[in-house]
């Protein structure tokens, strides 16, 4: 008669470490879902205000410079008409007239004397007349290297 | 003893709690449907509908202008500025945003001065845009303004051609369309340097229309014109002007001209034609005085082509300075003409200087006999005449010089006295400009240097030197002869205290279109080189068909001496015998 043995069966068995050997394992924080919710928002949504901040801010500094650039406009109006003005005001037409006005009259005889320069003088002397060149560059505020250095040879 | 029940307590908290996240559920269920459907509707804008949609966002957002620059300006030797620009408002209706046309043109045609019904007819042709008036007066731009008629009118700054010293050199500047267009003078001829170049700009509005500046971009960048600078003397030209209109009034004459011009390089330093008219208000004259008398318009130059006659006769050794000639008062040429003195008067012997002095035509037609046609045909063409000049005007003539082959007998005979042969007064100073430098022939012209839009002056300069065309001792040979008109001969109006003045007077009958010459109708001319003992400028008046006196040495002579006294002053040119002629000398006033 075959006995009849009990079969045995071994099942491992996580065992409870020792008090002394447990280290404490650092759960990964779970925040509440709503705070997770708000805080991805205000990610996201901080960089898509600042960009519509930005946005906004060069939209009204374009208004801005516009503006300013009308007013350059005006200005530039203003200073082409008040050009235009001084060339009118400085015709010879009207200055005659104006000088007949006030009594002058052009030279009578004897009133015009040659003054003789002996050479050398003009050198130390300021020049009188300048040449138109250097004129014309003056009255375009242009005194400088450019009609300068252009003035005919 | 049993303690209260806590208020809210545990059992209450969790029901408040599970109520809240039912509504949260629900609204943020809301939530998900609302940014679905936007999504949805965001996917079908973005490409389903995108097509149609862009079109019509750039249509509405985006659009390419023309940005203009500004039309160079003109100034005058000394900086004076003769053209500019000033920006004017030009006028436009929105025909399709006006109700009522009637109401709109009463309202409008009287402030823009035109006839109502020719704002009605513009206004009535619909459509989005039409011009009403370009370039209006400021004050008429206000008024409009206050009418309040935003939507219905508008107006667009453009910039305007002006002349700030009006008539001042009409005939010289010309005029520029309302487009900015060359159409006269020196704007037609330096056009393509005047000219600005237009831009392209893309320009962004925002939904109330205005420009969004970051969405801006220059396809094209608008280039100013470049400025000229021009030999005339603005003070010199006035002087002229006023000259001019002086002598033409006082003898009612039917038009005129005067040149000035410097003897050694050709520069313009008036240029004068009457009758006059203001380049600012073109339109409002007859196109018969927009015309450059001086360029445009050949005449006979009568005796001052006696001078041409006796260079080309000296210059062929057919006569010298002592050769005398007899003038009995008239003289029968062949082909059965007969040339007579002014007042039939016989000179008797007359030298070269004689003929010069006295303006004898006796003594020039023999002179002319004496060269022959050919040689005489051919002095004149070397001296320029039948040939425009090359000035840098429009509409130059060259004059009528009828090949040689078309020459009778008679032709050495008349066109020693000047008739024959048409000239322009500006081919007639150049040709005196050449006795006056030694012989050199040289090209008229009135730019003297450009200015860039940068700044930079650059001078225009003839790289063709001026060809000699008469030998230095003829051409002092002939300045001294034409001294002893000034002095005691037929010009002595034209003498100008403290200078020594060369000239010849001239006075042609005009030639009829039927043939023959017109009785009663000359034009009267002086033609004059100061100083004479250092030539600086030559100084040409003509007067067309005087009434009351027709001599040269009479109506045109007086008018050189006032003209060139001034010039002189105006050029600081110390007077004859002062020594003035070295470095450093100058006039003043006292």
């Amino acid at each position: 008669m075959i006995a009849e043995t009990r079969r045995q069966r071994t099942y491992p068995v996580l065992l409870p470490q020792e008090a002394g050997d447990r280290t404490p394992v650092r759960r990964p924080a779970r925040g509440h879902p709503m705070a997770r919710g708000l805080l991805a928002l205000v990610l996201v949504a901080v960089p898509l205000l600042g960009h519509v901040w930005l946005e906004s801010e060069a939209a009204q500094r374009g208004y801005r410079l516009r503006e300013l650039r009308t007013e350059v406009a005006e200005l530039r109006r203003e200073r082409d008409q008040l050009r235009y003005r001084v060339a009118a005001l400085r015709a010879p037409d009207r200055l005659e007239r104006e000088a007949h006005a006030l009594g002058l009259r052009p030279p009578a005889t004897g009133q015009l004397a040659a003054v003789a320069v002996p050479p050398g003088t003009l050198a130390a002397a300021p020049q009188a007349a300048a040449p138109w060149w250097r004129r014309f560059g003056d009255l375009l505020g242009q005194r400088p290297a450019s009609a300068e250095e252009s003035r005919p040879r | 003893m049993r303690s209260p029940a806590p208020r809210g307590g545990s059992r209450g908290a969790p029901r408040v709690l599970a109520l809240s996240r039912g509504r949260v559920r629900v609204v943020a269920a809301g939530w998900l449907v609302c940014l679905v459907a936007l999504f949805a509707r965001v996917a079908y804008l973005q490409t389903a509908a995108s097509g149609p949609l862009r079109e019509l966002a750039l249509r509405q957002q985006v659009g390419a202008v023309e940005v203009r620059g500004s039309r160079g300006r003109i100034y005058d030797r000394s900086g004076g500025e003769l053209a500019t620009n000033v920006v004017r408002d030009s006028v436009y209706a929105v025909p399709r945003a006006i109700q009522d046309p009637q109401a709109f043109a009463r309202t409008v045609a009287p402030v823009l001065r035109l006839p109502r019904r020719e704002v009605l007819e513009r206004v009535r042709r619909g459509g989005y845009f039409v011009w009403l008036a370009r370039q209006v007066p400021p004050e008429v731009a206000s008024r409009l303004r206050a009418l309040g008629l935003d939507g219905q009118l508008g107006l667009e700054p453009e910039p305007q051609r002006t002349y700030p010293a009006r008539g001042l050199a009409a005939h010289v500047l010309g005029f520029a369309g309302v487009d900015s267009q060359g159409l006269a003078g020196v704007e037609l001829q330096y056009d393509a340097l005047l000219r600005s170049r237009p831009g392209r700009v893309l320009r962004v509005r925002d939904a109330l229309g205005r420009e969004i500046l970051e969405g801006r971009q220059v396809l094209v960048q608008p280039q100013d014109g470049a400025d000229l600078v021009l030999t005339l003397d603005r003070v010199v030209q006035h002087v002229a002007e006023r000259e001019l209109d002086r002598t033409v009034a006082e003898y009612r004459a039917a038009a005129g001209a005067v040149v000035v011009m410097d003897v050694h390089t050709g520069e313009l330093l008036a240029l004068a034609s009457a009758p006059r008219y203001d380049p600012n208000r073109y339109a409002d004259f007859p196109e018969e005085a927009w015309r450059n008398r001086a360029v445009a318009e050949a005449y006979e130059p009568g005796s001052t082509l006696k001078l041409a006659v006796l260079a080309a006769a000296l210059e062929a050794g057919v006569v010298s300075p002592t050769s005398h000639f007899t003038c009995p008062g008239s003289l029968r040429v062949p082909g059965g003409h007969t040339i007579r003195e002014a007042h039939g008067q016989a000179h008797g012997v007359v030298s070269l200087a004689d003929i010069v002095r006295l303006s004898c035509n006796v003594g020039a037609a023999q002179v002319g006999a004496r060269l022959g046609a050919q040689f005489l045909h051919r002095a004149l063409e070397r001296f320029g005449f039948g040939r425009p000049t090359g000035v840098d005007l429009p509409g130059e003539s060259p004059g009528i010089l009828r090949p040689l082959s078309a020459w009778s007998g008679t032709d050495p005979y008349v066109v020693a006295i000047g008739q024959g042969v048409a000239a322009t007064p500006l081919q007639v100073a150049r040709f005196v400009a050449a006795i006056a430098n030694g012989g050199r022939l040289v090209r008229p012209h009135v730019a003297a240097a450009v200015r860039e839009p940068q700044g930079q002056l650059r001078r225009l300069v003839d790289p063709t030197p001026a060809p000699r065309v008469l030998p230095r001792e003829v051409a002092a040979s002939l300045l001294a002869m034409m001294e002893r008109t000034v002095t005691d001969g037929t010009g002595t109006a034209a003498a100008v205290e403290g200078y020594r003045v060369a000239g010849k007077t001239g006075t042609a009958q005009k030639p009829s279109p039927s043939g023959g010459y017109e009785a009663g109708r000359y034009v009267a001319s002086f033609v004059g080189v100061v100083p004479a003992d250092r030539p600086r400028v030559v100084v040409l008046v003509v007067v067309d068909e005087p009434r009351g006196a027709y001599y040269g040495g009479v109506v045109a002579a007086p008018a050189f001496a006032r003209i060139a006294a001034q010039t002189l002053w105006a050029l600081g040119i110390p007077p004859s015998g002062s020594g003035g002629g070295r470095p450093g000398s100058r006039v003043e006033g006292d």
